[in-house]
């Protein structure tokens, strides 16, 4: 016996006192492109509370002192089409314009897409690379957190009394930080990562100022590497360092097997594609 | 059971649905408007392509509550009353199917494309079909039918 | 580093089964409106069977192929097709409709003779009607010469076909038989882009040349050959049954994991049609449905080689095998 409810709350804070009314039972849905893969196969606990997010006016992208806010609720077409987007962080409209097909990516949101808690979710590796902060918000207030962060505490923690994504942080890239983004794929359209690698950095000449380096699909989540920026912040950027960070960056890594391909692989190709964004500073 | 509202193609429905149901099983199996095919239900072949408020969406993928309110166009609303459509007649001239599984996907994809760029690359048209698989790999000529189509089309070929 | 390679291979594919025993039955009836129903029990699943059919039969009948009704919805009550596979539709369901409507006609032939003062075998169906070889003036629409037949003669005008093969036994002697109905030929060439860093393989140009013998509708012909292409190519780089074979482990369960070609992932495309025909086959007519998804994959096998001079013959070629190929290839010192 199915017992449904469909909830559509207008504003934030209706939707997150019904999600702490429902507790267990509330199950968020945004755009459904995950969600609903579920439901068609009969694999969920049909004893649930639908709370659609999509009218609360979270698909917003604007422009806040030297931030991008983007809401979570902001599909992948629209980051991609954005012109704000792709003028003050283009990093985020080249991850999202390669995520999926166009159907789904005019549905798929940039929160679902963090909420999958996917390892080759492309859409969390930019904004982690960009360095973005996540608000969420409950009944408790909002909480306001790195991504990196996010991603790796539990969800009793960051989202406590049931609450939401609200929406993402992005510091504008200023005149001197480059961004980098190669992904590796299985066929050229519509799939999934085998792996990304993302940068941000300010560079003076080849001298490399700040760096923040992205993996995604090599670990349980996109990771920010510690041994890119240990390795590179404040040196000339050589071939031959390029070639250095390009191994010693795979010790932090830990690359799964899967369909679309084997740890042994990830490991080869991460090193090219490091190889290939940070020769693109010089 | 929930109510639905909805406009399919142009027509006024109100239906009860599950909570979690699919815009395409209330399509089909509600509503008996079969133009989107079941392929794979789990949006990665997009023969159940629809137009949502004139967006490209998977109906496969898409709650049907979540779309309470919005309009529907499938394949069946393409052309329709007012003769087939000039991507329809395009597909028909340039033998742009086989076994026509992928075709009503097709058309409801190229018609998104052609709404928001009427005079689009080969490359601009291969990207807004890369979610839409054929089996019978009919690409060539689905991609020279799009073409063909834009091109009438955009010179005032006269869109029914 | 990105290296070009080129690669050609050829195929030859016989039609419906190895060492014959299939046949395939029809049945042309024609109607007092001189529109004809072809009843046979052939599925059409994409491949154009209720396209080709439908042709041959109005070839016959001397009238359009919008006159011929295709009807094998109850595979029960049609007439007995062995199926739609090994190519073989074309070939064996096509000699069966043309058997069938020559049938037909000949009844035509038969009943209008009288009344154009001609001999049977003198008579000729064109243009929708039947008329004197060499006098077109004398001539009666289908339709009416199919009425009197029907209404005044109680002449049911119905013809039968059936085209099949004997089985071939080899002699136990020597091994000898005739296990083959019409080979269709084809030379492919391939050139594809190889990734040395990441392994991966990219098809970029596909040339094809088919023997079809006649293509009976030529348009249709060539897009299965443009098909055929595109799945090779995909079944060459990308659909993996197998990610670790022989273990099951990751065996794609949906769409989303098993790739096929979409629009983005298809080469350059040439597809030439030679006509060489068949002496056995319906005006010539060979099969080419199946072989063409063959020999895309062995051209991009060969052409892998030349670009990087490693043999990967495990199909598909995934990133992995071309960097554990070239891997053994350094170790050994070429």
């Amino acid at each position: 016996m199915l017992n449904e409810t469909f909830h559509a709350p207008g504003d934030l804070s209706q939707a997150c006192s019904l999600i702490s009314d429902l507790g267990e039972k509330a199950i968020i849905i945004a755009g459904g492109t995950d969600l609903m893969v579920r439901f068609n196969r009969h694999r969920v606990n049909r004893n649930v509370a639908l709370v659609y997010v999509g009218k609360l006016g979270l698909n917003f992208i604007k422009e806040e002192q030297d931030h991008i806010v983007i809401g979570a609720c902001a599909n992948l077409a629209d980051i991609t089409a954005s012109a704000l987007v792709q003028k003050k962080i283009p990093l985020l409209a080249r991850a999202c314009s390669q995520m999926a097909s166009p159907a789904i990516r005019n549905a798929a949101t940039l929160g679902g897409n963090l909420g999958t808690n996917a390892r080759n979710a492309d859409g969390v590796a930019a904004l982690m690379a960009l360095g973005a902060v996540v608000v969420t918000a409950s009944t408790g207030g909002e909480i306001r957190m790195p991504i990196e962060a996010f991603v790796t505490t539990p969800k009793k923690e960051k989202l406590a009394n049931g609450g939401i994504v609200k929406q993402f942080e992005v510091p504008c890239l200023t005149a001197d930080e480059r961004w980098a983004w190669e992904k590796l794929r299985q066929r050229q359209g519509d799939s999934r990562s085998i792996l990304s690698v993302s940068l941000r950095t300010k560079m003076a000449g080849n001298i490399c100022k700040s760096m923040r380096l992205v993996l995604g699909s090599m670990a349980a989540h996109p990771f920010v590497s510690k041994t890119a920026a240990e390795l590179l912040e404040g040196k000339y950027i050589s071939s031959e360092l390029i070639d250095q960070a390009a191994k010693e960056i795979l010790s932090e890594t830990d690359p799964g097997t899967d369909s679309r391909a084997s740890a042994w692989y990830r490991a080869k190709a991460a090193q090219v594609l490091i190889r290939r964004v940070l020769s693109q500073l010089v | 059971m929930v109510l639905l509202e909805i406009s399919v193609n142009g027509k006024g429905c109100r239906v009860l649905v599950d909570a979690t149901t699919s815009l395409l099983t209330v399509l089909r199996e509600q509503l008996h408007i079969t133009g989107p095919k079941i392929g794979c239900e789990t949006g990665d072949c997009g023969a159940c392509s629809v137009l949502i408020d004139g967006k490209l969406r998977r109906a496969c993928l898409t709650n049907a509550m979540s779309v309470n309110g919005s309009e529907i166009t499938t394949v069946e609303g393409i052309g329709g009353s007012g003769g087939l459509h000039a991507l329809q007649k395009s597909f028909y001239e340039h033998h742009a199917s086989q076994c026509g599984y992928c075709t009503p996907g097709m058309i409801v994809a190229s018609k998104a494309l052609l709404d928001n760029n009427p005079t689009p690359t080969e490359l601009e048209i291969k990207e807004a079909l890369s979610g839409n698989l054929c089996r019978c790999a009919s690409y060539v000529n689905i991609i020279k039918a799009v073409k063909s189509a834009a091109l009438k089309t955009s010179n005032g070929g006269g869109e029914p | 580093m990105k290296k070009r390679g080129k690669g050609l291979a050829v195929a030859f594919y016989p039609t419906g089964m190895g060492g014959g025993g299939d046949f395939t039955n029809a049945i042309v009836k024609i109607k007092p409106d001189g529109t004809a129903d072809l009843i046979i029990g052939t599925v059409e699943l994409g491949q154009g069977a209720c396209t080709v059919l439908p042709q041959m039969a109005a070839e016959i009948l001397g009238i359009e192929y919008e006159q011929v009704k295709f009807i094998n919805d109850n595979t029960d009550s049609c007439p007995i097709c062995f199926g739609s596979f090994a190519s073989r539709v074309t070939y064996f369901a096509g000699n069966a409709v043309i058997k069938a409507a020559t049938n037909a006609r000949q009844k035509l032939f038969e009943i209008a003779a009288p009344d154009l003062g001609a001999a049977p075998e003198d008579l000729e169906a064109v243009d929708g009607t039947i008329r004197v070889k060499n006098s077109p003036e004398k001539a009666l629409p289908i339709g009416q010469v199919a009425t009197k037949g029907l209404y005044e003669k109680h002449e049911f005008v119905v013809g039968t076909g059936s085209f099949g093969r004997p089985r071939s036994f080899p002699d136990p002697e020597t091994g000898a038989c005739d296990p083959l109905a019409t080979l269709a030929w084809a030379s492919v060439q391939i050139e594809v882009e190889v990734d040395t860093e990441t392994g991966v393989v990219t098809v970029i140009d596909s040339r094809s040349v088919y023997d079809v013998g006649k293509a009976i509708n030529p348009e249709m012909a060539k897009l299965q050959v443009e098909g055929g292409a595109i799945m090779g190519m995909s079944w060459a780089t990308l659909e993996n049954l197998y990610p670790f074979y022989p273990s099951p482990k990751f065996q794609p369960r949906s769409l989303g994991q098993y790739m096929i070609a979409t629009t983005m992932d298809i080469p350059h495309i040439e597809t030439t049609m030679v006509e060489c025909p068949s002496p056995v086959g319906p005006w010539g007519a060979k099969g080419i449905g199946e072989m063409t998804a063959n020999p895309p994959s062995p051209a991009v096998v060969n052409a892998v080689h030349d670009a990087i001079g490693v043999w990967i013959t495990d199909i598909p070629i995934t990133p992995e095998k071309v960097l554990r190929a070239l891997e053994e290839k350094e170790k050994a010192g070429n």
